[in-house]
């Protein structure tokens, strides 16, 4: 539980503040009622994933979408699949949108943002992804869930090596689970750390997993070299 | 000044003019001084002198009255160079050769110093009667006195004469170098030459060597120069057919030379400028040459030359302020020497393996044992040898004193069982080593290997083999002296601190309280009919090493005798404390029970379970048998503990039980008969378990130690991790992994993998997180 609300603190939404207050126009009702179209039988706080699949469906949205993904990020969904009533009545609400028609334009919008390469939106919603795709209940993602993503997120040119990357996990801990330490990092590496790894720092503190990987791609390299 | 003051004053009358006065005056002075010159001084009136002189200074003529009697000591100079010294230098040959050597350049030599003698003698009587022209003139004039001119004059007439320049130059320097081969000088005469030359100033404009006099600049620089190619050839000559000791021992003696001839007839001032070029031509130049010869350092320290050790650690400290060239040369060859300890075990280790095929384990451990004992007492024998030295050739300097422990530090790290062997060998002197040892000696092998403790980086790996075997000499009633025992506690909290031995310290103190408890407990059952003596030892489990101190898996079926004495202690105990709880190690127990065979009756000594499996077959009907199956059944021992037990007493030198079939080792199908016919010459008779006594570990059982040190490890390096940033909140990586392994220092050096993954660990626990913005700052969550 800790871990989730620290999660939500560190990544404020991309809303301008001064739209944080609720103005009078937006009915929360008509969000309420909304959402209650869509939400679980059996819990009606969230949606399952019957109910998150015609919401995007409403709002001509492929599940598969990576805005789909955004769109999560930016109603602050608890995990994959699921929206939460509060939670979604809050997101909409604080964008000033009530209706079906005005969440299809801001995806849109959210849809040319992402689209442009925004690094601030990018990092965010890397950062949210890891909870998200987590299992409920689960500490960290299986590296099946996490490669997933990685190769929705962080294909090149975001990270050259990630074919790579993906590679050396495989065959050095195929069992293993990707904590978010080393999920969180992988988004600095692949930003700041050059091509051919010149500029990393065995000493600059990331997390052995990566010291790991350099080494296997740096004896990689001598092999070919021979 | 003084003109102005006659001013006011009333002139003699003149007679005449300036001109034809000074002529006069001259003429009466020059034919005087020609006269002194010849030591005829006692014919002459100095009073009349005086005042000749002293008119033509105040008649204006002081200038020309300067300036001709600087004419006429020049000319009597240039006459006497001719006449009376070049004469004896015809013949010496320039610097190169030997000249002046022979007395021809003492002739030489000797004319000068005489020449000097006089020319000093006259000018003090010239100077007398010009004593006015001195006082008045000079200083305006800002010229030299008198006699100061004179000595001029006679530096450039006589002294830098070309031929008796270099005459003079090479006779000194070919002087110097006759002594420095062994010839006897006349330093005397030396010496005065040199004085006189220190005496004249050099003259000119002051030299960039700061030479103030004719010494400094004229001879000195030459002197030096040819000081210069002497060692660098003696150097080159000798270098090939002295050994390293003898070299240095030459060198020390030719700055002790150097140094002595420089206050006897060199100017002290030259000793440090000599020196120096013995330095830079016999040390510097040749240090590396003499550190690696055959007889260089290696073979010094080889064959403890200590003195000749000494000399070259005095030696090259000359050149080289850090001694680091020796420093290196020790530490190589204390490396090497450590080596060897280490590959001669390592190829005993091999030996007794390969050996070992269908010997029996027993004696290969003994071997393995003996080659770690041995290892120990070579490196011990290695660092007495090297205390030694350090103290008596390098003055048991600090810097020295780290190079070598470095270096011991270096191939004791090379070792990786030296842990365990050190242990084994303190194991060793506490048990077996003290008889025969007085308490002085075996105090002296306690303290050496407490040095070998300090060198070692991973003293948790010693600490864990020290538990052990301390258990098992404490259990097993193997400690000879409880002082020496608690000795080497007490040095080892001198080096470690309390909780490096609070532990082992509890070990000691659960033997003693386990002796009162059964005082109290044989006080409680005065009266009462007792089948069974029994002393329980009671062991705080945390104290002792698991493999004592676990949880006794190995359940044991206690004959109905043996189980009503442990009930009844039992029950004892924890009537008086409440709450405990006790569980039984019939694994670390013996036991002396009494058998009657057909020819004799014996005491045995025996372990717990062999006592337990021995009385089984007190119900078996006489040459009946027992199966393995049945055993285990009766008993419940675990059938490792079986198997070993079974083996002590049927396949070992005391034949208790015979087996079918026969043979070395036991298996689950065998059969098992009470020997009835067993007899031994002694009535007491300690039946050894097998693997009981301290040995070399095997390598599937260091495995498993260093598995179970590795988990250690790992908690450790948390809570160090934990205790740092729960008190800085905020630490960046690099500082956090040094402070961590120094906190771990005196135990482990845990390696900067090691601590990140546990750093990792606790981020994935939330006891810490990265800082935002920043990845290489961590934050403490409380």
């Amino acid at each position: 539980i800790t871990m989730s609300s620290r999660g939500r603190s560190s990544a404020s939404r991309t809303v301008p503040s001064s739209t944080r207050r609720t103005p009078p126009s937006v009915s929360l009702a008509s969000l309420d009622a909304i959402f209650s179209s869509f939400a679980s039988p059996t819990d009606p706080s969230e949606t399952d994933i019957d109910g998150t699949i015609r919401y995007c469906q409403a709002l001509s949205l492929d599940p598969e979408d990576p805005v789909t993904l955004v769109l999560s990020y930016q109603l602050n969904a608890p995990s994959m699949g699921i929206f939460s009533r509060s939670r979604f009545v809050d997101g909409w609400s604080q964008l000033r949108v009530d209706t079906i028609e005005g969440m299809r334009s801001v995806v849109e919008g959210l849809r040319a943002t992402w689209e442009s390469g925004d690094e601030q939106l990018f990092k965010r919603v890397y950062m949210f992804t890891y909870n998200y795709a987590r299992t409920p209940g689960q500490k960290s993602i299986s590296l099946e869930v996490a490669i997933a993503y990685w190769t929705l997120l962080l294909s090149p040119p975001r990270f050259h090596h990630l074919d790579f990357w993906i590679q050396f996990l495989q065959e050095t801990r195929p069992e293993k689970t990707v904590p978010k330490d080393t999920w969180n990092l992988l988004y600095d590496f692949a930003k700041n750390v050059d091509a051919d790894f010149g500029n990393y720092d065995e000493d600059g503190a990331w997390p052995v997993t990566l010291d790991e990987f350099v080494e296997w791609m740096r004896g990689r390299g001598n092999k070919m070299a021979e | 000044m003084s003109a102005s003051r006659l001013k006011g004053k009333i002139k003699p009358p003149r007679k005449i003019n300036g001109a034809s006065n000074f002529d006069e005056a001259w003429e009466l002075l020059s034919s005087a001084i020609h006269e002194v010159h010849r030591r005829n001084a006692s014919v002459l009136s100095y009073e009349q002198l005086y005042r000749n002189a002293y008119n033509l200074v105040l008649s204006k003529n002081a200038e020309r009255l300067y300036n001709s009697v600087k004419e006429l000591v020049k000319k009597q100079l240039q006459d006497v160079t001719e006449t009376h010294i070049l004469p004896t230098a015809t013949g010496l040959r320039g610097a190169g050769g030997q000249a002046g050597v022979d007395g021809q350049g003492l002739r030489f030599l000797k004319a000068l110093k005489d020449s000097w003698e006089d020319h000093t003698l006259c000018m003090g009587m010239v100077g007398d009667i010009m004593l006015y022209l001195d006082r008045v003139y000079t200083k305006t004039a800002n010229v030299p006195q008198i006699y100061d001119a004179g000595c001029h004059i006679f530096r450039d007439v006589v002294i830098r004469n070309n031929q008796v320049h270099s005459s003079l130059i090479s006779t000194i320097v070919n002087l110097v170098r006759a002594e420095r081969d062994g010839d006897v000088i006349d330093r005397s005469l030396v010496k005065s030459i040199i004085d006189m030359l220190g005496t004249l100033e050099a003259g000119g404009a002051i030299p960039a060597n700061g030479a103030g006099n004719v010494y400094e600049s004229d001879l000195e620089p030459k002197l030096l120069e040819k000081t210069r190619t002497y060692y660098i050839n003696e150097a080159r000559t000798l270098l090939p057919t002295y050994s390293a000791p003898q070299y240095l021992a030459l060198v020390d003696r030719r700055l002790r030379e150097e140094n002595e001839r420089c206050t006897t007839y060199i100017p002290a001032s030259s000793a440090s400028k000599l020196t120096r070029v013995v330095d830079g031509t016999m040390i510097e130049a040749h240090m590396k040459a003499v550190i690696e010869v055959g007889t260089g350092i290696s073979w010094m320290l080889e064959h403890d030359k200590i003195e000749d050790l000494g000399r070259a650690w005095r030696l090259f400290q000359r050149v080289d302020t850090d001694v680091n060239a020796l420093k290196t040369a020790v530490s190589e060859h204390v490396i090497a020497a450590g080596k060897e300890i280490n590959n001669a075990v390592a190829a005993g280790v091999n030996s007794v393996e390969e050996g070992a095929e269908g010997e029996s384990t027993v004696k290969e451990k003994v071997s393995a044992t003996s080659l770690a004992l041995k290892w120990v007492e070579d490196v011990v024998r290695l660092k007495g040898k090297y205390d030694t030295i350090w103290h008596g050739a390098f003055g048991s300097e600090d810097t020295m004193e780290k190079t070598i422990s470095q270096s011991f530090e270096h191939f004791i790290a090379l070792h990786p069982q030296a842990p365990e062997y050190i242990s084994l060998f303190i194991d060793d002197n506490l048990k077996r080593g003290l008889k025969g040892k007085t308490e002085t000696e075996v105090e002296t092998v306690l303290d050496r290997t407490i040095t070998l403790f300090r060198y070692l980086k991973d003293k948790d790996v010693f600490e864990k083999y020290y538990k052990g075997h301390l258990a098992k000499r404490l259990l097993w009633g193997r400690t000879v002296s409880d002082d020496a025992e608690r000795g080497m506690i007490a040095k080892m909290k001198m080096e470690m601190g309390y909780n490096f031995t609070n532990k082992l310290e509890g070990m000691f103190k659960d033997m003693r309280l386990s002796a009162e408890v059964v005082d109290e407990y044989k006080k409680h059952m005065e009266g009462q009919e007792r089948a069974i003596e029994m002393t329980p030892q009671i062991l705080t489990s945390t104290h002792w090493p698991p493999v004592v101190a676990r949880e006794t898996q190995d359940t044991c079926i206690y004959p109905p005798e043996v189980e009503k004495a442990r009930l009844s202690f039992q029950a004892f105990y924890l009537s008086r404390h409440n709450g405990r709880k006790l569980a039984w190690c019939p694994h670390l127990g013996t036991a002396d029970i009494r058998a009657v065979f057909t020819n004799k009756r014996h005491e045995l000594n025996v372990s717990t379970y062999a006592m337990v499996i021995l009385l089984q077959f007190n119900n078996v009907p006489q040459s009946g048998s027992l199966s393995f199956q049945d055993i285990q059944q009766a008993t419940s021992i675990s059938a490792g503990e079986l198997v070993r037990n079974l083996q002590s007493l049927a396949c070992a030198k005391y034949k208790i039980l015979t087996k079918e079939p026969k043979g070395r080792n036991v298996s689950p199908t065998d059969r098992f008969f009470f020997n009835e016919s067993f007899s031994a010459p002694m009535t007491r008779i300690k039946v050894p378990t097998i693997a009981a006594s301290n040995k070399v570990e095997n390598d599937a059982e260091r495995r498993e130690t260093m598995k179970k040190l590795d988990d250690e490890r790992k908690h450790e390096v948390e809570a160090a991790i934990v205790r740092i940033m729960k008190s800085r909140k905020t630490m960046d990586h690099n500082n956090l992994v040094a402070e961590v392994t120094k906190q771990l220092s005196t135990r482990f050096s845990p390696s900067p993998n090691m601590i990140k993954q546990r750093i990792e660990g606790l981020i994935e626990r939330d006891y810490l997180e990265r800082k935002e913005g920043d990845h290489r700052v961590y934050n403490y969550l409380a």
